[in-house]
């Protein structure tokens, strides 16, 4: 079945690949060339970059019920980036919707949008390719040894988009070392935009 | 795309990925032909053979008619299906030595993955990525060329030689040892990492190969600056200034703490207690060894009583009784003694929490209030521990080799999450003891760190935090149960030709079974030659499924997966979409 789903995913890149999305407006995202994907199911659809990797766990996305792909940026250090777009369906356990998701994400563990290490900007109502949405938008220190005592960090600058659906809901993310995150912002924008998933 | 077309595009993707899947796993052919064709792919690093032979029970099972064969023929599909995992994460340059540290384990001499051509030296990984992995981004090949340190990454494209201090032999006196590109390009990525630590002593550019030296190096940067910006608030006597000079900056944060402490030396509380926090314990704050075994007694009790009432604490706490033991536990802020049944806790980490509370040795003896704070301030690590302590019982009752695995740490890190986020939530005081103290301890800092994380990504978004930022250099179960397999059907097939008087001598002076369920997976594959027969069958037998492993984590995780969700929804309802 594995195999089955993958060798599905692999035909959908393929007959997406030949029809490439729209042009991009400027930056990064003018040079990049765009490719359709599909998610099983018709869970959503999106175009994404075609020189950037592609990965996806089938087996985990059924085990959790959330079903997702990454995007990983063709360039590290100055122009590297993450881009996630998840379907997180109605039978999946993680949170218990899109609200529990918003307020888990744009808070800290203290309830606070502001830290020595994390400042997290307002939630906003949006609009995401014709549909409503919440925007998250953050920054914040990642110690990359929590159970030693070296306390070396990352400084992450990250994005959500949150789209209710019917059942279950949608995130789009894109998070990025904070230096970085100017280079692909626009090419996540782009990406979101296309973006089109069940109602 | 109108209903039609899409219903079409649809039809021609699942018939051809029925066509894909046929064509993947050769069902056409018969077992044999297929075994065939895996074993020759495999040898030559093929992932997609790989995959597809661990999913052909049909091929597995003809190929088990030889066990030897067939144990080594799956440790190597094994080990390419976890080495193409590892490199589809989004590795960029600035983690390459995360990505090291994961290699390092993973292609040596006598692994799995130098059996199917990935090593041991490590540029064979790059030709491996060229050929198997031809779209792996430029990005992401340039984390790898830095992970492997690359002669050309390392010491540049300029040079072919490099003079280095090796021990006495010092390039000054004109005894340094002399590197070449030849010499780099045939070691191992572990000698490779213990060339660069030597260079890094006398070298601290080469210190970005080494994040804990350079973390640490950080660290002290920051002890400077706090003891100079108290240097220069001008509120320290000139015999005080005086009494600083000329020593080192640890001993100088540690005057600088004699000078607060009593006194009113006017510096803001926050630099005090940055100092504080930076020092080392004075006399009177030190827990001497039959204190610190007073004390761990003492927390038994009262971590007991500080776990119950939360999901994750009782989990915890069902783990059977906890025996707490303070001692110093080097790097870290516990750990779990599998010898003794004990979670340690790190004596260093609670001096300094009595530190920024004014708290002394004798004050905690005397003041039950007082222990019963350090029990609530180190609750989150008991929590993490006890986890530890469920894995290492699990094996002790099923008698089953367990090594220290990826796993393991996620199962510890997000019960810790969870445990932290309940607790938050229930007990304002556990809550205000971790605000107050991130500002001056990284123990607070990332305890409140992995509540916030755990809490926005949860059990699927976690594990994939554990395993790329916080234990990338632990391997995977599925690749340690590799590794030790390969190893122990080699030897047992070296074994199957030794004269009987040698392979008896073998069995009974040997090392025991005992021994080796003691071992890492890197110590047991190294001491394969020197285990009694019984003893490898068994290990080789325990690590042949690994079904019993996997359904402990997911039967773990499930037992707190939805805790947070239940406490911030009803259990069940589904938000319906909001009115904009």
């Amino acid at each position: 079945m594995k195999n089955l789903i993958l060798a599905s995913m692999i035909f959908s890149l393929a007959c997406a690949a030949a029809c490439a999305g729209v042009p991009a407006k400027g930056g990064a995202a003018k040079a990049a060339a765009f490719k359709k994907y599909t998610m099983d199911n018709n869970y959503f659809s999106c175009s994404v970059p075609s020189a950037w990797a592609l990965s996806r766990d089938a087996e985990e996305d059924a085990k959790y019920s959330i079903y997702e792909i990454q995007l990983e940026a063709p360039q590290a250090g100055k122009a590297g980036g993450t881009i996630k777009i998840a379907y997180y369906a109605k039978d999946s356990t993680d949170f218990s919707g899109f609200q529990d998701f918003i307020d888990s994400n744009s808070k800290n563990s203290f309830g606070e949008t502001k830290s020595a290490r994390e400042t997290y900007e307002p939630v906003k109502k949006t609009k995401l390719a014709g549909r409503q949405a919440f925007e998250i938008s953050r920054e914040m220190m990642q110690y990359l040894h929590p159970e030693s005592k070296s306390d070396e960090s990352v400084q992450l600058k990250e994005k959500f988009y949150v789209l209710p659906a019917k059942e279950g809901f949608y995130v789009l993310s894109f998070s990025a070392e904070k230096t970085a995150y100017p280079a692909n912002a626009a090419v996540f924008e782009k990406v979101a935009k296309s973006f089109k998933g069940k109602p | 795309m109108n209903l039609s077309a899409a219903k079409t595009l649809r039809l021609a993707a699942i018939t051809a990925g029925l066509l894909c899947f046929g064509l993947n796993v050769d069902a056409g052919a018969d077992a044999a032909g297929r075994l065939a064709r895996y074993e020759a792919a495999i040898s030559s690093g093929d992932p997609a053979a790989a995959m597809d032979f661990l999913q052909d029970g049909e091929a597995r099972g003809l190929a088990e008619k030889d066990m030897q064969k067939a144990a080594e023929l799956t440790a190597e599909a094994e080990a390419l299906k976890d080495l193409k995992e590892l490199l589809a994460m989004p590795w960029k340059a600035a983690e390459a030595n995360k990505l090291n540290q994961s290699l390092a384990i993973r292609i040596d001499i006598d692994k799995p993955l130098s059996k199917a051509g990935v090593g041991p030296e490590p540029e064979k990984l790059l030709a491996w990525l060229g050929k198997y992995l031809p779209a792996y981004p430029a990005g992401k090949k340039d984390a790898v060329k830095k992970a492997i340190r690359q002669w050309d990454i390392v010491f540049g494209t300029m040079t072919d030689t490099r003079g280095m201090d090796w021990a006495q032999a010092t390039q000054q006196y004109g005894q340094g040892v002399n590197l070449t590109r030849a010499n780099w390009e045939g070691m191992t990525l572990r000698e490779r990492n213990t060339i660069l630590n030597t260079l890094m002593d006398t070298e601290p550019a080469f210190l970005t190969y080494n994040d804990e030296k350079l973390a640490s190096m950080k660290d002290q940067v920051a002890v400077m600056k706090t003891v100079n910006e108290v240097k220069n608030s001008g509120a320290l006597s000139a015999s005080q200034l005086g009494q600083l000079a000329g020593k080192s900056f640890a001993d100088q944060v540690y005057l600088l703490g004699s000078f607060f402490d009593g006194s009113n030396v006017a510096v803001s509380a926050d630099l005090k207690a940055k100092v504080n926090a930076a020092r080392d314990s004075m006399p009177k704050e030190v827990l001497p060894a039959q204190q610190r075994d007073l004390l761990g007694g003492m927390l038994t009790s009262a971590v007991a009583k500080e776990l119950a009432g939360t999901t994750a604490g009782d989990r915890a706490l069902a783990a059977g009784p906890l025996k707490i033991e303070v001692r110093p536990c080097d790097g870290s802020y516990s750990r779990y003694d599998a010898a003794s049944g004990a979670i340690v806790l790190d004596s260093e980490t609670i001096q300094q929490y009595m530190r920024m509370k004014g708290y002394t040795a004798e004050s905690v003896m005397k003041s039950r209030e007082q222990v019963a704070e350090i029990a609530k301030y180190m609750s989150p690590s008991v929590v993490y521990e006890a986890a530890h302590k469920m894995q290492a019982d699990w094996a002790a009752k099923q008698g089953v080799y367990k090594p220290h695995v990826q796993e393991d740490e996620i199962e510890a890190m997000s019960l810790e999450g969870v445990y932290t986020n309940e607790k938050m939530r229930q007990d304002p005081a556990f809550k205000g003891m971790l605000d107050s103290g991130r500002q001056f301890s990284s123990y607070a800092s990332k305890k409140s760190e992995i509540a916030t994380n755990y809490r926005g990504s949860r059990a699927k978004g976690f594990s994939q935090t554990v395993r790329k930022f916080y234990v990338p250099g632990l391997p995977s179960l599925d690749g340690a149960a590799a590794q030790v397999r390969s190893a122990i059907s080699g030897e047992l097939a070296r074994r199957a030709g030794l004269p009987p008087a040698e392979k008896a001598e073998l069995d009974s002076s040997g090392l025991t079974l005992n021994d080796a369920l003691e071992m890492s997976p890197e110590e047991l594959a190294g001491s394969v030659q020197e285990i009694q027969t019984a003893a490898l069958a068994k290990i080789g037998r325990d690590l042949q499924d690994l079904a019993a492993y996997r359904g402990r984590y997911e039967a773990s995780e499930t037992a707190t997966r939805g805790t947070l969700t239940s406490s911030t929804a009803p259990a069940g309802k589904k938000s319906a979409p909001p009115a904009l």
